[in-house]
């Protein structure tokens, strides 16, 4: 393939902070990076994306602890709102099915090793909520803030 | 310490745990309160390393907070 990255890089194309390959020039219609490479997308995606799926773990670990099985037909009823909900187009149609797929995971944990939980489990499980309250305290201001355009 | 001195010092850090959801919703009230200072100065002319500085002070300032408290940091017994 003609637009393979190693190939790129090799007929001298890289990123404008680093130094390009001597004797070499990229060719012209990937010169400029920025045009090609869909940076801010891509990272703005991802951050956010990953945070999301994290969020909803979150959500679904608070909600195992706090309700056990209980919170099992709670799950389902979420995914289905979030699976029919959507339209067919959306990234969410689809992402929604996490929500089934952790719906079925719980009922095999919670059928294979039923227990109350307790202060520690909560502990834990706070602990893991908070870590990930913590990424977005940076996320946050990196993602949103320092890209505002101001008029 | 010994096991008495410990198991003394975490019914100690138990009890000041223990001491009420006010706390709590004071460091959320604080945390809130930053990031609208966050969000206020992302609307004022400002040099990007300059406000990223801001910024980011802020937001140790706030990891400090819920790593203290919300992640009960604060409270931890010193075992060594």
């Amino acid at each position: 393939m003609d637009e393979e990255w190693s190939n790129l890089i090799s007929e001298g194309l890289s990123l404008p902070m680093f130094p390009k390959v001597p004797g070499q020039e990229a060719v012209s219609e990937f010169a400029d990076v920025s045009k090609t490479v869909p940076q801010f997308a891509a990272t703005f995606f991802g951050l956010t994306g990953m945070h999301m799926l994290h969020v909803t773990l979150g959500v679904i670990y608070l909600g195992v602890v706090a309700l056990r099985r209980k919170f099992i037909p709670i799950l389902l009823v979420l995914w289905l709102v979030a699976w029919l909900g959507t339209p067919a187009y959306s990234p969410f149609h689809y992402g929604a099915h996490v929500l089934l797929i952790a719906a079925i995971v719980c009922g095999i944990i919670l059928w294979l090793k039923p227990k109350l939980y307790d202060s520690s489990d909560v502990e834990v499980a706070g602990l893991y909520w908070h870590f990930v309250d913590l990424v977005w305290m940076f996320i946050f201001p990196l993602v949103y803030l320092m890209s505002a355009k101001i008029l | 310490m010994d096991t008495t001195q410990i198991a003394l010092a975490e019914r100690a850090a138990e009890e000041q745990r223990h001491h009420g959801k006010a706390l709590f919703f004071w460091v959320w009230g604080a945390l809130l309160a930053m990031t609208a200072v966050e969000v206020y100065l992302t609307y004022q002319r400002m040099q990007p390393v300059k406000m990223l500085t801001i910024l980011m002070g802020l937001s140790l300032i706030k990891a400090a907070l819920i790593i203290g408290y919300f992640m009960h940091l604060k409270y931890e017994v010193n075992r060594a």
